[in-house]
């Protein structure tokens, strides 16, 4: 396979281009993937501060009004258009992470070029840029058609938790399930990162495009989902690459409310995984325990930050 | 142009040893004279919006600045600046880096349009304690307190955490007088998240959440639900345990 094109966005992306919002200065009601309880807790300063979320994928649009500056950016794909989005791919993942943390910082490393899709080298390599910036949470919304782990892959990851990264997402893709293994690379490196599959607005059923298999770790919002448009506005697409920066959002909320509360940071997936499982902090979704569809399933934000509510004086 | 009545700076207090904070407020500028080079400017009704730019490298020590304003904040990111919402009124800007700071405030008037002021933050000294200087008597009653507080903080070997938390403890105990025992409480409790919010590098790796209950433990023993009064004399404790 051409290395140039291993990597793309997932091939059955759903982009609604008639459910395109005007310009409004507030995430649209109809973005039910964001809670009442979720703006309860970033109204008590559940909101990200400090964290660095980098979303490597199609870079994003910086002077979208509902998104902060960037930190910092990076074309790895030599594209004409620099860091502009003309995509609009990343723009919405970005969007996603901001709606879920809203004072998460952000950065971008442009990995997928403006026709959706990159190489290994530039994926990798903006991984470990991302990483050496200072990202604690990684979020990577793309994928292969799945196969044999690459050791430069993996490589680039263990030099992005060395950097001081507390934690990679990665999309399952938007193959289906067929009762095998539909999970494309990275999200297939489960000891690596954490695949995210995609669920409806019932908050408990698998959207029908969500790759599934033996990586699979979470479940998160991924269909119908309302986020930033280039251009200004709000656009409508469905996808794991959308329940995937849902995640890191969720993830950023999780480092800057623990560091505030004094706890030491989380570095890579089982320490993730253990925090919720051990706590009972999931909503078990499909059949009973872990499964190939949903994973582990969708972390329960409620009974997550009532864990870890502020209970001292001082 | 409206005045910026609601963006008076309210208290700047720097916080550890012999550190001094300056600050310079200059007139009114045009909308105009912002560059958006360093921040996103977001037009939004009922916003106010800090920038933070031209930080100067190699003065020592840090600050906490608070400001006044009951709206909508947008905070840009600065490493090292932390900005929080708190309980009370007003936004608390931390400097966990020394430098030189230039602030401007904006507020936007959806009727009058923008207004901004600029702030020159200078926090400079950090002068270290006197080696010689005996260690503070403990206050009464709360020396059990002090001890947990100090030999917590000292097995963690996190000297910027351990400053920092001092700080900020201080500076709210100016804040607090006046104010009942809840509302007190709050203001301390986001003092410390701010703090510990900000801790870098290896400081993130240290288990302050330990340090916490166990001084939270020995809180409950000294200090009633309710009873303010104590509850500033083992702040103040904890302030000195950590100094």
């Amino acid at each position: 396979m051409n290395d140039e094109d291993r990597f793309h966005l997932p091939p059955d992306l759903f982009i609604d281009e008639s459910q395109i919002f005007p310009l409004s200065e507030n995430l649209p009601s109809s973005a039910w993937h964001v809670t009442q309880k979720m703006k309860e807790l970033h109204s008590r300063g559940v909101d990200g501060s400090g964290v660095k979320v980098a979303v490597n994928d199609t870079a994003g649009q910086a002077d979208h009004p509902f998104l902060p500056k960037q930190l910092e950016g990076k074309d790895f794909t030599n594209s004409r258009y620099g860091l502009r989005d003309t995509h609009g791919h990343g723009t919405h993942c970005q969007g996603i992470v901001i709606s879920v943390a809203p004072k998460a910082n952000l950065i971008t490393a442009k990995v997928l070029g403006d026709s959706g899709s990159g190489s290994t080298a530039g994926i990798n390599a903006g991984r470990v840029w991302a990483a050496k910036q200072g990202a604690d949470v990684i979020s990577e919304s793309l994928g292969d058609g799945g196969g044999p782990p690459v050791s430069a892959d993996l490589a680039a990851y263990d030099q992005a938790y060395a950097a001081g990264t507390s934690i990679c997402c990665a999309a399952l893709g938007n193959a289906g399930y067929n009762g095998g293994n539909t999970i494309g690379r990275p999200g297939s490196y489960s000891l690596h990162n954490h695949g995210i599959a995609a669920i409806q607005s019932d908050w408990r059923t698998i959207s029908g495009f969500s790759s599934g298999g033996p990586q699979a770790r979470f479940s998160a919002p991924g269909s119908g989902i309302v986020s930033c448009k280039p251009g200004g506005g709000w656009v409508l697409m469905s996808g794991t690459s959308m329940a995937t920066p849902w995640q890191a959002g969720l993830y950023a909320l999780f480092i800057s409310w623990r560091r505030s509360l004094g706890f030491q940071d989380m570095h890579g997936p089982k320490e993730w995984s253990d925090f919720f499982i051990d706590n009972n902090l999931l909503v078990d979704l499909g059949k009973p325990g872990w499964d190939p569809r949903y994973g582990n399933g969708l972390v329960d934000v409620t009974k997550s930050f009532d864990f870890l509510l502020d209970k001292t004086s001082i | 142009m409206k005045p910026l009545t609601l963006l008076t700076v309210l208290l700047l207090s720097a916080y550890s040893y012999g550190q001094t904070v300056d600050f310079k407020s200059f007139e009114d500028k045009k909308f105009e004279a912002i560059t958006a080079k360093s921040v996103k400017v977001e037009q939004l009704t009922d916003s106010v919006f800090v920038l933070l730019t031209d930080r100067q490298p190699g003065i020592t020590t840090g600050g906490l600045l608070t400001v006044t304003s009951m709206k909508k904040w947008a905070t840009p990111y600065l490493e090292n600046v932390t900005i929080t919402q708190t309980s009370a009124p007003g936004e608390w800007i931390l400097f966990t880096a020394p430098g030189k700071y230039n602030i401007l405030l904006i507020e936007f008037d959806p009727e009058t349009g923008p207004s901004l002021s600029n702030h020159e933050i200078v926090v400079a000294g950090n002068k270290p304690p006197p080696v010689d200087q005996p260690p503070p008597p403990p206050i009464r009653g709360f020396a059990e307190l002090q001890k947990v507080a100090k030999e917590g903080a000292a097995k963690l070997n996190d000297p910027p955490t351990q400053k920092a938390l001092a700080g900020v403890y201080r500076v709210v105990l100016k804040q607090i007088d006046g104010l009942n025992y809840d509302e007190s409480l709050k203001i301390v409790q986001s003092a410390r998240r701010l703090a510990l919010q900000a801790r870098r590098g290896e400081s993130r790796d240290k288990d302050w959440n330990t340090w916490l209950t166990d001084v939270e433990r020995e809180m409950k023993k000294v200090v009633a639900v309710g009873d303010k009064e104590n509850y500033v004399l083992a702040v103040m404790a904890i302030v000195t345990a950590l100094e």
